[in-house]
């Protein structure tokens, strides 16, 4: 769909080749190869878009004038643009003095290493001339500079200034995030306030405006949008290293307050460039931030590991840092900027290797955006082999690593090369993309691909590329997609933001919705031209546009003929938008009444981490808790809780009293196993007094079997609303378990107990025994014997329910667990015949047992691992856990692998595997040996004798009940497969909530926290799934779902690990 | 590469039931070729970025397996079973017709690169070795000597995987707690705990690893300046900020740290250079050399100071887990000046107390009581690294030197390095009385 058009026809003749002399090279400037932009924009105000090239030389920037028809002339010397700054960076055009003509604003990389040079800004004087008047303007920042992004943050009429700045402190030591208040002359970001028409100058308001201007900030990517639609632009910038991306909301009075913290759940670790726009046509800015991941096996697995969680939480949040994952980041806006909840893994675009410019454009006119990537960097420094390489080099030259030119020419000559190719990815406006570099015709370019800008360069209606690339000439890719309509909107403004910059611009069309901000500085080190291009398929007519200026007017067309060009003025607007009338939040199903509740209890979490005790545990079974368990105990009319707690801080009984408060109850007798970590509770009425009584299940996957701290505790309700410990009458499972499921299995009029067992926590992957303990009739239980069912082995069980699937009348019993398939054990006269169900082994954490589809049968929804995850993303086998005790010292070992193409790799690389398993380092010494092979060449002769395990669904699903003792499976929605989930809960209307996440990963993996609650539909009539609102301010890890009944109103409890309880009403 | 041989004649003293020899030049029975085998398995060990603990094992076991060998036929070195723990005797040998020397450089290779990777790391030495003995040998020495080496390295190793090190692997990771005094990991590499039970492992003299436990450290305190601690922390901040040249040499020459990492931008790499272990370890050979010491000697050398260096780590690192003291350079960063730099690069584990001083100190009292007190030598181990010789009147005051290393280099209080000479003497005295031979001087 793209061709490549060379310069011999363009006559871009622009090589960005970096200036090479002694002291400077990618040894002693980390970002020598970070490469140059693209800034595009019509500088003659004739109708085609030109283009303007930024080199790593001194006066080696290029400026091409478009005559049409993919002509370019050079008109560099002739404007005098040529740059006199020894490295420039980043480079934009905007109106900066209001004139109505672009200027060019180009940033210098300087003041270090020798280099020498100021930010430039050259002021369009018109007829192709330009004079720079940066110093003129206050806007000659010298130091270590990245891009700038010009917008109105004042909204004062005029464009501001943003300066994007980069650091050479060395970061090996992590300072905590206290230094980000210490200012730095050549670090650290500025802002600058357009004060031209008072004093002729920009004022540099960057402290009362509450910019960092330290050295801890990395400044690669820049990226302004209202973010909260609440009128006023905001900032996000992406820092890479250990520094987090920052979220500067805009206060609307001067300030901006950086809140990241407050509204996402990580960031990717080595930020490079960004991208704000709505990718998914829900009219909310998303952000995509590019990282470094690899996408071959081969490359992936000859990089360093990410470091182990406990090392990961010392040097991150320890010091104030928040979390970080290395790979790209794909954060949907969950709604007026509430929470971000990151997909790229889902979506599949988090690994395109070195990337810098992400760009969000509909490059094929279809209405739906479309994602471009540049990627690529000329030497690979992180190569594991090239890192011994080097060490042993430093061994042998007799000087230091400082010193010789002779040395350092050696050292970087052995180091990998990292080409890539640009990558373009279709978008579906919903969570995915697919790959399309090949068909769009960039899969077999290969080179360094940085700075990057789209215009329709030939007037045709579709959108074509313009790449920044090291040592080779730059790119223009023309697209010659079939047409489709399209149309650019050009802005007006009527003061001196003169191309609109912030304008919004709605579009409907046929009941469906774009929305873009007015932005040029986008994706890396460039800019694209101020005009919105709307990919229109096969509609004529918009519907309607709205447009949203900065101060706020607005004004609505209609029925707009689909032209490729309409400029829109801002004098014709007029009013004070208002967003909430515009797009009035949709009522929620769920009103939060947690404020009014008072709760003598939050769950707290201990500090235990699984993996110093089991080193490759695939993830932490130690932080199941808590879970809910409801009853009025004492019979007052409200129900009461009993909420599990974790080791050293127990579980409580809280009475429920007038006016929405829990008081803890009875707190002596719970104290009293402090020490053991509850994960579920069940109130029932073990002794058929009329009073429900209490049993905890204990496990938490940190003490050994035998130990009496795993024993659960059943507690006897004295008819008053207190308990007291009967945890005689149950049999003592000294073991790992973790969950309880209560129904009278044999019809004796008493309830029985299932116990699910998980873990033995020095040999996690062996299966465990789960148990049904029968009832006796007066509270007293033992274990039912293998003639009423065969639970022996029955695996690593997370969750279980009984209900009567076949109708028989007796309770059946489902099982979901790790590494297991579902287990459906159907009951006939109290004796139990175990039915897997085929092709279900999974990761499953939560079983619900309801009738989705009314048709009288009970049906299940079983949560699993989801698809947001290196674990399922680019993965199209059955993910494996090979278990054995590899190098013979009574430890038992976990080797996860996934599957591509029929090939099994261990998810972990090998330095990271050897750590664990020394016994790996005897065959292969070069990681190179073994990288991008399969885990049976890694482990040899080592490979063999061990337990398999496997998970071939990570879906979340529902199973239906066929009525013929089968189950027919079918995906949940793709808005619920972004984490783990923990719980459903239904609503009397049909819908469903689901929630879950899940933390307890090592840093490779990441965290998973992109799902907020959400809501999903089973239509009966299609028999399909459909997702519905989320509650997009609740982060967390949920754990259970439960309603209690006050007063006959019904309220949702929602507990999450480590954190409060939150109380939700139906509305 | 032949060696230059030296010819010794005192060396052949062979078991009463001797045949006649073979013609008297014994290519083996060379003690410079005894150090650079040492030297070898020291190149391994760097390459393979052993931490100098685990280290300690690799030298002590192939030491031992190279003692024994000489032992069988040298009265004035008798075996070591009986006096390391769970040593039990070799079965009997038949020494006839074997090249004892020869067999003792081949038990120690085996047992050196047993646990070495990846396997056979010192074959290509090991068949440099077996054509010199085919040169000189006829078939039936050199298997016999083969032979005899195997025994003794399959006894050794048998014995060796009785030290608990294999359930080490698996133990449970040292836990990171944001406490005030406690250790937390440092930079540039954050790198986790390093062998936080190594208190486990059996030593192989002391009856156990707390035979010596020092008194407890001085009390974390950064608010009172009259307080030990808060002197401590002046005192070396002070003394990083103001380091002589002399100073710094010191500090440069005890380093020792195996892998230094340095970190520019998102390249990093390692930089290498012995372990503690491997720098004593040169000592023996330069001491042996200078003494003239026979083959039977410098191996007992060997063996005697690897032995008190593997239970000196022991005794330390059972004091370093037990208090988790905090690094210099996280007190000082997170209170003081969050700009200073230690001189050199802090190890990975607690501060309290310090472990190349406490090594140092055994392996001095190991080599005193071979070579004697005031054996003055000229240490040119650093060569290679290009940091310049440094000479010393004696062993000990190597080690005291070594103190001041470690304090100089900023990642030790200076009082920290004063209980470890004391504490690392007790060991080395333990051990050199333990297993003295026939040729031990006096000491204390």
């Amino acid at each position: 769909m793209f061709k490549s058009l060379p310069a011999s026809q363009t006559k871009v003749d622009f090589v960005n080749n970096p200036e090479s002399r002694d002291g400077l090279s990618i040894l002693y400037y980390l970002y020598y190869y970070n490469g140059g932009g693209v800034a595009i924009g019509d500088i003659n105000n004739d109708g085609l878009q030109d283009i303007y090239f930024s080199a790593n030389a001194k006066g080696k920037n290029k400026l091409y004038l478009n005559k049409g028809h993919f002509q370019f002339e050079d008109i560099t010397d002739k404007a005098g643009v040529a740059g006199t700054a020894d490295w420039s960076t980043g480079v934009t055009m905007a109106d900066v003095n209001g004139d109505g003509l672009l200027d060019i604003y180009v940033c210098a990389s300087s003041q270090h290493h020798g280099l020498k040079g100021e930010n430039q800004l050259f002021i369009n004087n018109g007829n192709l001339k330009f004079s720079d008047s940066a110093k003129k303007y206050n806007l000659n920042f010298s130091g270590l500079g990245t891009q700038a992004a010009f917008f109105d943050y004042d909204h004062d009429g005029d464009l501001d200034c943003y300066l994007l700045n980069h650091s050479l402190k060395p970061h090996q030591n992590i300072k905590d995030t206290s230094a980000r208040e210490v200012y730095d002359s050549i670090s650290g970001d500025r802002l600058l306030r357009n004060d031209l028409s008072a004093t002729g100058t920009f004022t540099d308001v960057s402290k009362e405006a509450g910019i960092y201007q330290s050295s801890l900030g990395y400044g690669l990517g820049i990226a302004i949008a209202d973010f909260n639609n609440d009128g006023w632009d905001d900032i996000y910038v992406g820092n890479d290293f250990h520094e987090n991306d920052y979220y500067y909301l805009n206060t609307g009075q001067g300030k901006f307050i950086e809140s990241g913290a407050n509204h996402f759940g990580h960031y990717s670790r080595f930020s490079m460039g960004n991208d704000a726009a709505d990718f998914n046509n829900d009219g909310q800015p998303d952000i995509f931030t590019a990282d470094m991941l690899p996408p071959d096996e081969k490359t992936l697995k000859t990089y360093g590991s990410d470091e182990n969680l406990s090392t990961y939480k010392f040097k991150l949040t320890s010091h104030g840092y928040q979390d970080q994952v290395s790979r790209n980041c794909l954060q949907r806006n969950n709604g007026n900027g509430d929470s971000y909840s990151d997909i790229a893994l889902q979506a599949g675009v988090s690994a395109t290797d070195w990337s810098w410019a992400p760009l969000f454009a509909d490059f094929d006119n279809d209405g739906k955006k479309d994602l471009f990537i540049s990627s690529g960097i000329v030497k690979r420094p992180v190569d594991l082999d090239y890192i011994r390489f080097v060490s042993n080099l430093s061994l042998k030259v007799p000087e230091n690593l400082n010193s010789t030119s002779k040395y350092d020419a050696m050292a970087i000559k052995e180091m990998p090369d990292g080409a890539s190719h640009p990558y373009f990815f279709k978008g579906d406006a919903g969570l995915s993309f697919i790959d399309v570099s090949e068909a769009w015709g960039t899969e077999n370019m290969k080179g360094y691909f940085n700075g990057a800008a789209y215009a329709d360069l030939d007037l045709d209606g579709n959108l074509d590329m313009v790449i920044n690339c090291i040592n080779a000439p730059a790119v223009i890719l023309q697209n010659k997609a079939p047409q489709k309509l399209s149309i650019d909107i050009k802005l007006k403004g009527s003061d001196k933001n003169t191309f609109g910059i912030g304008a919004k611009v709605w579009l409907f069309v046929k009941g469906k919705m774009q929305f873009q901000q007015l932005q040029t500085s986008r994706g890396f080190m460039s800019s694209c031209a101020p005009v919105l291009h709307f990919g229109l398929d096969s509609s004529r007519i918009i519907d309607s546009l709205l447009v949203v200026w900065p101060n706020q007017k607005y004004q609505v067309l209609k029925n707009v003929p689909g032209v490729p060009v309409i400029e829109i003025s801002q004098n014709n607007a007029g009013g004070v938008f208002n967003y909430r009338s515009y797009f009035p939040p949709p009522p929620s199903p769920l009103l939060d009444i947690t404020s009014t509740f008072r709760v003598g209890f939050t769950h707290r979490e201990n500090s235990f981490l699984d993996f110093n005790k089991q080193y490759l545990i695939p993830h932490m079974e130690s932080t199941r808790g808590p879970k809910v368990a409801v009853a009025d105990v004492n019979k007052d009319g409200l129900d009461d809780i009993f909420v599990c707690g974790a080791s050293g801080n127990p579980g409580q009984l809280l009475i429920q009293k007038p006016a929405h408060q829990f008081s803890p109850s009875d707190t002596a007798l719970f104290n009293a196993s402090r020490e053991s970590e509850s994960v579920d509770a069940v109130f029932f009425d073990a002794n058929k007094d009329g009073w429900p009584d209490l049993y905890v299940v204990a496990g938490g996957n940190q003490v050994n079997d035998g130990d009496p701290r795993l024993a659960d505790r059943f507690y006897l309700n004295d008819g008053k609303g207190h308990f007291t410990d009967a945890s005689a009458k149950i049999p003592a499972i000294l073991k790992n378990k973790s969950c309880v499921a209560v129904a009278d299995m044999d019809k004796d009029g008493d309830e029985d107990l299932f116990v699910g067992g998980l873990a033995n926590a020095t040999q996690f992957g062996i299966p465990q025994p789960s148990y049904i303990l029968v009832n006796n009739g007066s509270g007293m239980f033992t274990g039912a014997g293998k003639n009423i069912i065969n639970l022996d082995s029955t695996g690593i069980v997370t969750s279980a329910g009984f209900a009567d699937l076949d109708k028989n009348g007796w309770p059946d019993l489902v099982v979901g667990g790790e590494w297991m398939p579902l287990k459906v054990f159907y009951n006939t006269n109290g004796k139990f015949r175990e039915a897997d169900l085929p092709k279900t082994t999974g990761l499953w954490q939560s079983i619900y047992p309801t009738d989705v589809n009314g048709d009288g049968l009970i049906d299940f929804l079983a949560g699993n691992w989801g698809h947001n995850s290196k674990l399922w993303a680019g993965k199209n086998g059955p993910l494996k856990l090979y278990i054995k005790d590899f190098d013979n010292n009574g430890a038992v070992e976990q080797v996860m692998c996934y599957t591509i193409n029929g090939e099994e790799y261990t998810f972990l690389a090998k330095d990271e595997l050897e750590r664990a398993l020394p016994v790996l380092k005897k065959a292969y010494l070069h990681y190179s040996d073994v990288a991008g092979k399969t885990v049976q060449y890694m482990f040899y002769d080592l490979f063999k004798g061990f337990r398999e395990l496997k998970a071939e669904l990570l879906t979340s699903s529902c199973f239906i009940n066929d009525g013929k003792g089968g189950f027919l499976r079918q995906d949940l929605p793709d808005a619920l497969q972004l984490s783990p989930i923990f719980s459903f809960t239904g609503f009397s209307n049909g819908s469903y909530l689901a929630a879950g996440n899940f933390y307890g990963t090592i840093p490779y993996e990441g965290p998973y926290d992109a799902l907020f609650p959400t809501f999903m539909n089973y239509n009966k009539d299609t028999q399909k799934w459909a997702s519905g609102q989320l509650i997009s301010n609740l982060p967390g890890e949920v754990r259970d779902l439960k309603w209690i009944n006050q007063s006959g109103k019904n309220i949702l409890i929602l507990a999450r690990n480590n954190d409060s309880l939150r109380f939700f009403q139906p509305q | 590469m032949k060696q230059i041989l030296i010819f010794s004649v005192a060396v052949f003293i062979f078991s009463s039931c001797s045949r006649k020899e073979k013609a008297t030049v014994n290519p083996f029975n060379d003690p410079i070729l005894f150090a650079k085998t040492v030297k070898e398995l020291n190149n391994v060990v760097m390459e393979n970025n052993f931490s100098p603990i685990v280290a300690s094992r690799n030298y002590a076991y192939a030491s031992i397996a190279a003692y024994e060998t000489i032992s069988l036929t040298d009265p004035r070195f008798p075996t070591f079973s009986g006096r390391l723990k769970q040593l039990t005797p070799l079965p009997r040998l038949d020494t006839n017709g074997v090249n004892i020397p020869y067999a003792s450089l081949l038990a120690f290779c085996k047992v050196g690169q047993s646990v070495t990777f990846p396997e056979g790391s010192m074959k290509t030495y090991v068949a440099k070795l077996d054509s010199m003995a085919a040169e000189s040998m006829d078939k039936e020495e050199i298997d016999k000597s083969k032979n005899l080496a195997d025994v003794v390295a399959k006894h050794i190793i048998d014995w060796s995987k009785g030290d608990y090190y294999t359930q080490t692997r698996t133990a449970e990771k040292y836990e990171v707690k944001n406490e005030e005094g406690r250790w937390v990991p440092t930079p540039p590499a954050y790198m986790e705990a390093v062998e936080p039970h190594w208190d486990m492992i059996r030593p192989m003299v002391m009856d156990s690893a707390d035979q010596f436990v020092p008194p407890a450290p001085p009390a974390f305190n950064v608010k009172d300046t009259s307080s030990k601690y808060y002197k401590e922390v002046m005192l070396i901040k002070n003394a990083i900020d103001s380091l002589t040249p002399e100073q710094k040499h010191i500090a440069d020459f005890w380093d020792d740290l195996g892998t230094r990492t340095i970190v520019k931008g998102h390249v990093s790499f390692l930089k290498k250079k012995f372990s503690p272990t491997g720098h004593w370890m040169n000592i023996v050979g330069i001491a042996a050399e200078k003494d003239k010491a026979d083959f039977g000697t410098t191996v007992y050398a060997y063996a005697l100071t690897s032995i008190s260096m593997f239970d000196a780590f022991i005794q330390c690192w059972d004091e370093k887990y037990r208090d988790n003291t905090v690094r210099p350079e996280t007190v000082i960063n997170k209170y003081f000046d969050p700009e200073w730099r230690p001189f050199l690069e802090t190890p990975p584990f607690p501060e309290y107390t310090c472990g190349h001083s406490t090594i140092s100190s055994a392996a001095a009292e190991a080599l005193t009581s071979v070579f004697g007190d005031n054996f003055a030598y000229t240490d040119t181990s650093e060569l290679e690294f290009n940091i310049p010789s440094r000479s010393f009147p004696s062993f000990r005051a190597a080690a005291i030197e070594n103190n001041w290393a470690r304090f100089y280099g900023g990642i030790h209080y200076h009082n920290s390095c004063i209980i470890s000479n004391e504490y690392g003497k007790k060991v080395g005295d333990l051990v050199a009385d333990k297993l003295k031979s026939s040729i031990s001087k006096k000491i204390n």
